[in-house]
């Protein structure tokens, strides 16, 4: 975990994690709730007597409360990866990758019943381990994705900014989700953070009003050479 | 069907070998990797399963000698890390298949069919189930004749399934075999995927080859069983 990666103080999913403590710290209380819950209903279980269809419930809950501790433990065994990344730098375009993983979403987002926009300068070259990125990439969308609200546009901006990639994924705030701000999506958001960090990139993360957005500036020094401003912007969406 | 287990963690050994039992698999339990290695390397076993942090003989090194000794052995190694490094090196070291803890029993279960199946199975180049057939090279698909256009993304994820035909196949196992990612999806991206799939390859057929099952994942099976044309790759 890079030291950066729980030092942004913004509000909105991940922000709301990040005021007062660690959103480790935070992750380690929440499975805590779980942990709780399953232990009452497992000692109560053993304790009482019951009748069949009550022990099936007790299992059908310790299941689900076990499910919800593998969640938080995987995101924090994630956030406290330490270990340097074996990278595999290759020169692709940013772009590109974008637009196929913005292309592999937009069948989830008819599902969800949002309109992806991808507004994209082009080319965009980057030197870094292609597979991490397209991973990231897609975390950061699919969870963008999962927290919009139905009816509205996720919108995925990627311009070149003096010598950065400037990534901007803005949405209309929908229901908040079960489990918040310990969801799957916003912890996915969280492991997004700390993975663009890790890569050496910025991550800002904002809530004004109903309208949520992450700004992922990603350091373009070994890829300069390589780095092309783009003639015209390209826009396209789908509401498929 | 016989499972060999190399675990050093009593308690997990324990409710996946009675899992597995189960199951109807016979199953051999070695708490440390040089118990393990003997035990692979004297006896015959369908498929391994291999913990990376064994005492005495780490899982690596209980690997690298599987795989020089028996390389057509499966093998699935579970391990506490999940880094996508970390499976590439587990991969790359011989390893079939990668199983991060925590995971449930229905995964473990659902990974080790796919790997006894695929240990069967020749590479062939022409899948078929019932009147479904799909062309990895000419990277064409027809059900009854007819050709159907798919995306490149629902031909990866047919030619996965019918690769595990009459095997269910869990969410995990396709989001890591399709998409290549290695981490829960926030999304229910692999049942769209499936419901397009669906419409294209099962709508206007009174047989159906695509099956959801409950609480596991999927599977595709037809009236007949998977059939290789025998063009190989």
């Amino acid at each position: 975990m890079s030291g950066a990666a729980f030092q942004v103080a913004s509000p909105g999913a991940t922000g709301a994690l990040t005021k007062s403590r660690s959103p480790l710290a935070h992750l380690l209380h929440a499975l805590n709730q779980p942990l709780t819950g399953l232990q009452c209903s497992l000692e109560l279980a053993l304790a009482g007597r019951r009748r069949p269809e009550e022990h099936v419930r007790t299992l059908r809950e310790g299941l689900d409360l076990t499910e919800r501790m593998r969640v938080l433990v995987e995101a924090i065994r994630e956030l406290t990866d330490t270990q340097p990344d074996a990278v595999a730098e290759e020169i692709f375009k940013f772009d590109e990758l974008l637009r196929d993983t913005v292309d592999n979403l937009r069948p989830v987002a008819a599902a969800l019943g949002v309109r992806l926009v991808l507004v994209s300068s082009l080319p965009l070259s980057v030197k870094a381990d292609r597979r991490s990125m397209a991973a990231l990439i897609f975390r950061l969308l699919e969870s963008a994705l999962a927290l919009t609200r139905t009816g509205s546009d996720l919108q995925i901006v990627v311009a070149p900014e003096l010598e950065q990639i400037h990534l901007v994924v803005s949405w209309k705030q929908g229901a908040t989700p079960q489990h918040s701000p310990f969801s799957r999506p916003e912890l996915a958001l969280l492991i997004a953070q700390a993975g663009f960090e890790r890569a050496g990139g910025e991550w800002n993360h904002t809530l004004e009003g109903t309208m949520q957005s992450c700004t992922v500036r990603l350091p373009l020094t070994s890829a300069l050479p390589h780095f092309t401003f783009a003639d015209q912007p390209c826009t396209s969406g789908d509401s498929k | 069907m016989r499972i060999l287990i190399a675990e050093d963690d009593e308690a997990l050994s324990r409710f996946v070998r009675q899992g597995l039992e189960g199951e109807h698999y016979t199953v051999d339990v070695f708490p440390d990797g040089e118990q393990a290695r003997t035990a692979a390397t004297q006896f015959e076993y369908d498929v391994v399963i291999l913990d990376l942090n064994l005492p005495k003989l780490d899982g690596v090194s209980v690997l690298r000698h599987l795989r020089a000794k028996k390389p057509s052995l499966p093998v699935l190694v579970l391990t506490q890390r999940t880094r996508v490094e970390d499976r590439v090196q587990c991969l790359d070291t011989g390893a079939d298949d990668y199983l991060a803890k925590p995971f449930s029993f229905s995964e473990l279960s659902a990974r080790i069919r796919a790997l006894v199946r695929r240990s069967h199975l020749p590479s062939e180049s022409v899948l078929i189930a019932g009147d479904l057939k799909l062309d990895r090279v000419q990277r064409m698909v027809e059900r009854a004749g007819s050709r159907i256009d798919l995306t490149t993304k629902e031909f990866s994820l047919l030619e996965y399934l019918l690769l595990n035909a009459g095997r269910r196949v869990t969410r995990s196992m396709i989001i890591e075999h399709v998409w290549n990612l290695t981490f829960d999806t926030t999304t229910n991206v692999v049942d769209v995927y499936i419901n397009y799939l669906r419409r294209k390859i099962d709508d206007g057929h009174s047989a159906k080859l695509i099956h959801t099952v409950r609480g596991v994942g999927y599977e595709l099976s037809g009236p007949s069983e998977l059939q290789a044309s025998g063009i190989r790759i």
